[in-house]
């Protein structure tokens, strides 16, 4: 009903509210419907629900209400829409029509002619505000009551205050406390007006830059105000409240708790690493308070063993690469994660590292020689330059044509993963581009590289493109000879990152082109979803917003909801990483139960159970962790599995005689050979990996890439074999495309994915 | 509220009158009613309601507002606040629906009806505009709106009606919608 044309999204990805109100209408205009005399209705029903509350107030009943009067909405949803209503009024919305925002300048470009519409507001808002005073200086005590129409309790008018915050990001807020003044009253020119906010401060308000359509919603964070710094309990009720709604939602079942044992090595993996030790189980045995989970926790994120292992895990993220094996590698990139772990350890706010990292380093770095290089910023940058270097050297023997990285591979590689640990923000290239039409080539790239999911969109990709350096420098493809341009990324005024021409640290030191960047990482909200989707995805052993493997409504804007509360809260509250992982680790999400997919299950599960099991653990009301159960199968080695169903192959055989089969390997040629078998490729994949008898990474990709499995099917299986979990949309595309490097050499393919995600050896 | 529902009583619609608690100034609810029900519905049709779910909000946004005191401070004021009320109201029942609720878009769409049908407007402006845009409107161009939105039509079957590809019907409504849109900015644009 809302727009007809809209069945076909592919054709209007955009949301055009003109045009929806413009359809909506014409089914009114062409079949001449008029509005109804509901004035009948409204008093019928007005008398139901005073009847009822009446009733209710009684009885103390209030539950009933609702049933008793017939009413679409409880006494508390009339109040809540009343309360809202009251405070947007109260804030002038609706009273004055912004014009539209001009898309093509950016969604938070103000444009000038709302100089004089704001001029107006700030001097109503004045005379509301010298109104307050008077009344509140003048008026007697006894004489003075509330607004009317004011919330009624303090609740309300909290929600009222929260719900204000929430709606209407669009709109520039007011501030006025009387509803009829702001109407009424047009007082003189004061010179004391509110200051007109500038394009900057509305682009840096946290959400309120373009993900509108990730914004807190329809949810239980709808209720909560991201914006307003919470208690952790509150946030950690919203995490579990947020997940039961998406359940709900998508008519899922949760796995019943586990128990608290199971808890206790579950946390102390997420945390630690490690299973927890016999004293450490014993004292939360002995300890019988309430608040024993939490200290537990708390004493866990306090040690050293905690900022031992996130020092890895984020200095991994920030490098873009995984850190394995800190203590053996050169001694720059020791001093990063030890730099890591001592901020951890300082309960340092993510945003103050990523400030530090990105804004350059603090003294004059030996460019000549980065490898000799300690301070944290200059090793970042170089790492990440001298390793997209040698990546393009291997590559480029296998890819024939890559055009932009043989001109600015440094560049392209430090954009990728400053956007990375940025949150996705949108950037734009000015390296090598000068034009709108120009610049597909970067952003297929970048395209390609990433999860793209329509509005919703983990890249914002395209980005705008706008101002692009026409001094750039022929660059080379060395990386030193990279680092001798000048300039690196920048905020413009609309709010977008951009990369300019690529340079080294030394001359960019007191620049205020990275140092804008570093500012905007440790004021932006941004950074910090995308290092809750890191903690995340370690915690629950599933991606949070990628919502692969899942339907449009399954993956919708619930997860994206909890993932930019959760980054709201890091933000507005400057919490450590530990706060982040304490509220995961102590939510009750945290404590359903691993589904019990033994062998026996799994060979007489339907494909339909598998697909729910899957997807229940996609939606986290299952969760993966090592712990679950899944080694009964009697079978000893993969030949013996190999050989009976190479054995039974052309017989009619079913799910229930593999699992037979299990159960008494020893003798699988006595099986009745009656039936063809049937079972699924999730079954093969779970027989090949159950019992991982392999010794050397080739044989695994040996037996992978022999078999009828299609490649992502391959893929999927590769990273449960490595990761226990499935490729990203990222792994996904880069696995494509290194298929194709390799000339379709699918078992080579697979070597190498596995060898990076576990080691060579 | 006491008073309210003896002036309610017996679906009686003898409105009077009734001074607030908190101000002097009166307000007359069946004139509230008579007065706006029209542009809450209009409002709430033009952002996606359909005629019963319409009639419903209506009706539950009179509720909601008549159970609190209520000062009229100005017909804009009063327009704005019943939408607005109206507005949560959706927003609560498609929360209660399941259904995903972006309050952005949504927020979007009230905007661009204040600017079409006015902050005071009962849409009936807007809906008069809509009429004499789409009289200018070719023979062909009026013929597919009026299948599409009137009989809810298939494009397949409006361009077999006109003797045109599905393309072609889909290109012509668009361009028709875009005249519309065109044609009503040119009448109501109040920026």
């Amino acid at each position: 009903m809302i727009d007809r044309d809209r069945d076909s999204s592919k054709e209007q990805p955009t949301f055009e509210p003109a045009e929806i109100i413009l359809s909506n209408l014409l089914n009114d205009v062409v079949c001449d419907h008029i509005p109804p005399d509901l004035t009948k209705r409204i008093v019928t029903q007005f008398n139901r629900v005073t009847v009822a509350e009446s009733a209710s107030s009684t009885t103390n009943n209030p539950a009933t209400l609702q049933e008793r009067s017939g009413s679409l909405f409880s006494l508390s949803d009339y109040d809540e829409a009343v309360a809202f209503a009251e405070s947007e009024i109260a804030r002038g919305y609706g009273l004055i029509v912004p014009p539209p925002v001009d898309n093509a300048k950016g969604s938070y470009q103000l444009a000038d002619k709302q100089l004089s519409v704001w001029i107006q507001r700030g001097k109503i808002l004045v005379a509301a505000l010298a109104a307050c005073v008077l009344a509140v200086l003048f008026i007697p005590p006894g004489l003075q009551t509330k607004p009317t129409g004011a919330p009624q309790n303090k609740d309300i008018a909290d929600s009222q205050m929260d719900q204000a915050t929430r709606i209407d990001q669009t709109v520039p807020p007011q501030v006025s406390s009387q509803p009829n003044s702001i109407a009424e009253t047009i007082a003189a020119p004061d010179s004391n007006e509110r200051p007109f906010p500038n394009e900057r401060q509305i682009a840096n308000a946290p959400d309120n830059r373009v993900d509108n359509a990730t914004k807190p919603q329809n949810s239980p964070i709808m209720v909560a105000s991201p914006t307003k710094r919470m208690l952790d309990k509150d946030i950690i009720g919203i995490i579990d409240d947020q997940l039961k709604h998406l359940w709900k939602r998508v008519g899922v079942t949760p796995q019943p708790s586990i128990k608290s044992e199971l808890w206790l090595e579950r946390s102390a993996l997420a945390i630690v690493g490690r299973l927890p030790t016999a004293a450490e189980k014993e004292a939360f045995r002995v300890n019988k308070s309430e608040t024993r989970n939490v200290e537990y926790v708390d004493k866990l994120i306090a040690s050293q063993e905690f900022s031992k292992r996130w020092s890895e895990l984020v200095s991994g993220h920030y490098l873009g690469k995984r850190v394995v094996g800190v203590r053996s590698q050169p001694g720059p990139q020791l001093s990063f994660v030890n730099w890591i772990e001592d901020s951890l350890s300082n309960k340092v706010f993510v945003g103050d590292i990523e400030r530090e990292m990105i804004s350059g380093p603090s003294s004059t770095p030996v460019v000549e020689s980065p490898s000799l290089r300690t301070d944290p910023a200059a090793f970042w940058l170089a790492d990440i330059l001298e390793r997209s270097e040698v990546d393009h050297r291997e590559s480029s023997e296998h890819l024939s044509k890559k055009p932009l990285e043989q001109k600015n591979v440094g560049s392209v590689a430090a954009a990728r993963q400053t956007m990375r640990i940025g949150g996705n923000a949108p950037m734009v290239c000015s390296q090598c581009h000068d034009g709108e039409t120009r610049n597909d080539d970067f952003n297929n790239y970048l395209a390609s590289t990433q999860t793209v999911r329509g509005q919703d969109s983990f890249w914002k990709v395209p980005a705008s493109l706008s101002g692009m350096s026409l001094d750039r420098r022929v660059l080379g493809v060395r990386a030193l000879k990279v680092m001798k341009s000048s300039e690196y990324f920048f905020e413009d005024a609309e709010g977008r990152l951009k990369l300019a021409v690529a340079g080294p640290p030394t001359q960019i030191i007191g620049n205020t082109t990275r140092s804008t960047l570093a500012d905007w990482f440790r004021s932006s909200v941004e950074p910090r979803r995308a290092m809750v989707e890191l903690v995340w995805n370690e915690v629950f052993k599933q991606p949070l917003f990628p919502i692969f493997g899942l339907t449009e409504e399954e993956g919708n804007n619930d997860r994206a909801d909890l993932r930019n509360f959760l980054a709201s809260q890091m933000q507005t509250g400057e919490r450590d990483l530990g706060a982040l992982i304490r509220w995961m680790v102590l939510s009750s999400a945290f404590r359903v139960d691993g589904q019990k997919m033994d062998s026996p299950w799994y060979l007489k599960a339907t494909a339909e159970q598998i697909a729910e099991a899957q997807k229940q653990t996609r939606l986290f009301a299952s969760l993966v962790t090592s712990e679950s159960p899944t080694l009964d199968s009697k079978w000893t080695s993969m030949n013996q599995v190999a050989t009976w169903v190479k054995a039974n192959r052309s017989y009619e055989l079913n799910n229930q005689a593999l699992a037979q089969g299990a159960i008494s390997p020893t003798s699988p040629n006595s099986l009745p050979k009656t039936s063809k078998p049937n079972y699924s490729e999730d079954q093969v994949r779970f027989l090949v990996s159950v019992s991982k008898p392999y010794r050397k990474v080739s044989e695994i990709a040996d037996r992978l890439a022999a078999s009828q499995m299609s490649w992502p099917m391959l893929l999927e299986h590769a990273y449960l074999v490595s990761d226990s979990r499935f490729p990203t949309q990222n792994e996904r595309d880069e696995s494509e495309k290194l298929l194709k490097a390799v000339e379709q050499d699918r078992a080579k393919t697979l070597v190498m994915i596995i060898n990076a995600r576990l080691g060579s050896n | 509220m006491a008073k309210l529902s003896k002036i309610f009583s017996d679906n009686e619609l003898t409105l009077q009158p009734v001074p607030t608690p908190t101000s002097d100034v009166s307000w007359d609810a069946s004139v509230l009613i008579t007065n706006h029900q029209a542009g809450v519905w209009r409002y709430l049709r033009s952002i996606g309601c359909d005629h019963s779910l319409a009639d419903d909000l209506t009706q539950e946004t009179f509720v909601a507002v008549l159970r609190k005191p209520f000062v009229q401070v100005s017909p804009a004021a009063t327009s704005s606040y019943l939408r607005r009320v109206a507005y949560h109201l959706l927003v609560s029942f498609r929360r209660r629906q399941k259904r995903v609720v972006i309050t952005s878009e949504m927020d979007q769409l009230d905007l661009q009806w204040m600017r079409w049908a006015g902050i005071d407007g009962d849409g009936s402006d807007l809906t008069e505009a809509l009429k004499d845009c789409f009289r200018r409107l070719t023979k062909r161009a009026q013929l597919s709106l009026k299948m599409r939105f009137g009989e809810n039509a298939t494009r397949e079957l409006i361009a077999k009606e006109l003797g045109i590809s599905e393309h072609g019907a889909k290109n012509l409504m668009q361009r028709a919608k875009m005249q519309l849109k065109q044609c009503l900015d040119g009448k109501l644009n109040r920026d």
